[in-house]
């Protein structure tokens, strides 16, 4: 079965096809980018480890976004952006037919 | 000959061809040479970056230029031998290169890395045949420019970086030619040290051009031919096996060069079948200098990633994985530099960044393996700190030093277990740093720490690896008038965590002016703790910096950490305690990253404690986040 990685695997074909957490709620369709299909929160880089640029330095240009399962809070991918930046679709697997 | 040549065709396959065994003995010794050429190169030279920091690298090529045999120290530097030997075969006749020449160029826009990345090649001529190339690179020092070290500050173009100097001949049918010799080291701040490398370079070459030669002469040369074109064939089909085993997608990564403003590197990884396409045409325009690359370099930060990636049990030949790799850039960008555009940082900047972004992108399309997940390796250091350190030694000599400590950056998490602290960093599988004694032994400092620094590694199931950091004084001058720091950035960790793991830490460097280090020490003390001294803290948020040292300073950097790999919160409670009884994590970040509550007193875990604090930490989750709302969605994804 294709997977995104451990946490995230696609089910079914074609256009049927949805990505499912390991947990095995129902992301979305694996046509989509899964992130916008996740629990997301944003805040200052400094949310990603105590020490990621603990003086503050860079201001709020960057962020740390964190995507989490709907169903079971589990982490699923932690996104450092420029604030103005689009989600990142990182990853976009060919799905089978 | 052709990408469709089976290896069969050339080993074990009758008709002529090379027997497995003369093969493998062939391929055996050939990258023997290349340690051979490697080591030499270490101990003639007298630079602590060659012989302390392996921050160098050999080659061999086929007569063409194609790399099909690289040594295991900076892995982009065998790219830019390549493109070296091909611009000489372009522009010089052929009868302008007989044995016994050798060339260097430092020229980026035909093939060196930057200009501080000197390429020295040398032609192997066998039976009156051209039959190969040798070659050698090593990092230098100074090369001259408005501003001590490799990066120009204030630089508008390459004009007002290095000079450069495209292939010229050196060496003369084995006789050094002096003038040129002379026009090398008048640009340089350090002659006699520069001097060393280049004859360091040129021992190298020779080393490899008189064993290719006996080889030839105990095999024939036809049989050293066919080796080598072998090399490239049969580490391409088992390269494009690889490729067929991992699922097909695309990949995409964002990571920054901070400089004037933020320059994103960005690339899109297709895999299709046995074939891998990286684009990087959507990258940020070039700066007017310093952080770009060219696109050879770009090209190299590419094989250097997928070479520890994906061809761990394989020949290193990147001939033979070009073959199945396609590099898309647009000129102009920040990762592939139109003329006359600076570079004389790009190897901490626009191919450093080129390579960890394709590194992101091999990474993930490992996870999404089942049969290759064993050999997934998170975000090894995303960002290299270095610096340059130029002034009047405790001799009394001019000096001038770029210290490397931070290569020891932390790696990447793994499926199975922690990435290493202190583990190095991908372009080169050899990087190691200099003994704290050796440092202080040529320059004038004196370390109060260097250690595995807590909680610098990505939290995740498998955490990154922790990164060093670094305290020291001075040592018996009066002041270090000139220091350049520089990464590629302090805002924002390169090294990314992958599937709910999280970064790294961020590159840091300060310097506590005016302290009271001289009287603790003379009290006895080792004041290795920089928030504990009296004085200022001068914290340095722009990622290049020029300033100086005085004798009650103390300078503290602290380099970058690997990043994790899946969610914390799924790390074994025992694994956190091991951390915190050796000193890699501390009890608030168990508690906060990782819901673990250690019982110091009792060195053990708090189970009931942390099935609290893991609650409460999912609880959080859920109550701080939510699906992207509009205004995320109308940004998009990409």
């Amino acid at each position: 079965m294709p997977r995104l990685n451990e946490q995230i695997e696609i089910v079914g074909r074609g256009p049927n096809a949805v990505a499912v957490c390991r947990c095995g709620y129902e992301i979305g369709p694996a046509a989509d980018n899964y992130k916008l299909h996740l629990l997301m929160r944003e805040g200052p880089v400094q949310n990603a480890g105590p020490w990621v640029d603990p003086n503050g330095i860079g201001g709020e240009r960057f962020v740390c976004r964190e995507f989490f399962c709907p169903g079971c809070v589990t982490l699923l991918d932690v996104e450092i952006a420029q604030s103005h930046e689009p989600i990142l679709w990182d990853v976009r697997l060919a799905v089978p037919e | 000959m052709t990408d469709t040549l089976a290896p069969e065709d050339l080993i074990g396959g009758g008709n002529g061809s090379l027997d497995p065994v003369t093969f493998e003995i062939l391929r055996s010794r050939l990258s023997a040479i290349n340690d051979e050429a490697a080591m030499t190169m270490r101990l003639v030279s007298g630079s602590p970056v060659a012989n302390e920091a392996y921050d160098m690298n050999v080659g061999l090529m086929d007569a063409d230029g194609d790399c099909f045999a690289i040594g295991m120290y900076i892995t982009i530097h065998a790219l830019a031998l390549s493109s070296t030997v091909k611009d000489i075969r372009q522009r010089f006749a052929a009868d302008d290169v007989g044995p016994g020449d050798v060339f260097m160029s430092n020229d980026p826009y035909v093939g060196a890395c930057h200009q501080m990345d000197v390429a020295v090649v040398a032609p192997i001529f066998a039976g009156g045949r051209l039959v190969a190339w040798t070659g050698s690179t090593v990092h230098q020092i100074d090369l001259g420019g408005p501003v001590e070290g490799q990066v120009q500050l204030g630089a508008t173009s390459i004009w007002s970086e290095q000079p450069l100097f495209p292939p010229i001949k050196i060496v003369d049918a084995g006789e050094l030619r002096p003038d040129v010799e002379r026009g090398y080291l008048r640009r340089t701040r350090l002659p006699h040290l520069v001097d060393l490398d280049l004859k360091a370079m040129i021992a190298g070459c020779n080393v490899g051009v008189a064993r290719v030669q006996d080889l030839t002469e105990r095999y024939g040369i036809d049989v050293v031919l066919a080796a080598i074109e072998g090399i490239n064939v049969a580490t391409a089909a088992r390269f494009r096996a690889r490729l067929a085993e991992l699922p097909d997608g695309t990949w995409s990564h964002r990571g920054y060069i901070e400089y004037d403003e933020v320059y994103p590197v960005v690339v899109e990884m297709t895999k299709s079948g046995d074939s891998l396409t990286f684009d990087y045409t959507k990258s940020a325009d070039q700066a007017g200098a310093v952080i770009n690359c060219t696109r050879p370099a770009c090209v190299g930060a590419v094989v250097a990633a997928v070479l520890p990636y994906l061809c761990y049990d394989m020949a290193w030949s990147p001939a033979g994985l070009q073959r199945a790799i396609d590099v898309r850039t647009r000129e102009g960008t920040v990762v592939h530099a139109a003329w006359p555009a600076g570079t004389s940082k790009a190897t901490t900047t626009g191919s450093f960044m080129a390579t960890i972004s394709a590194g992101v992108c091999l990474s993930k399309l490992l996870a999404a393996s089942e049969g290759h997940l064993r050999q997934f390796m998170s975000t090894w250091m995303g960002g290299l700190y270095v610096e340059d350190m130029f002034g009047v030694d405790q001799r009394g000599e001019f000096f001038g030093a770029a210290i490397l400590d931070a290569m020891a950056g932390g790696s990447g998490a793994r499926a199975f277990a922690d990435g290493l602290d202190a583990g190095g960093f991908l372009d080169s599988p050899s990087a190691i740093i200099a003994n704290i004694e050796d440092i202080e032994y040529s320059y004038p400092v004196l370390y109060l720490s260097r250690r595995i620094q807590a909680d610098t590694g990505g939290a995740g199931k498998y955490r990154g690896g922790n990164t060093l950091a670094m305290t020291y004084i001075t040592h018996d001058v009066e002041r270090l008038p000139t220091k350049i720091l520089h990464a590629i950035g302090t805002f924002q960790p390169g090294s990314i965590g992958v599937a709910g793991g999280y970064p790294s830490n961020t590159n840091q460097f300060v310097i506590k002016r005016d302290t009271n280090v001289r009287d603790l020490l003379a009290g006895g003390a080792v004041p290795d703790d920089i928030g504990a001294l009296d004085g200022e803290l001068e914290i340095f948020a722009d990622p290049i910096v020029k300033t100086s040292q005085g004798p009650d300073d103390v300078h503290r950097y602290v380099a970058m950490g690997g990043g994790g790999y899946l969610d914390p919160l799924d790390r074994e409670p025992e694994l956190v305690l091991a951390d915190y009884v050796v000193g890699a994590v501390t009890v608030a970040h168990a508690r906060d990253a990782y819901g673990v509550v250690i019982d110091v007193d009792g060195m053990c875990v708090d189970e009931a404690a942390t099935d609290r604090r893991r609650r409460q930490i999912r609880d959080e989750r859920r109550g701080s986040a939510a699906v992207p709302g509009a205004a995320t969605r109308q940004r998009g994804s990409t």
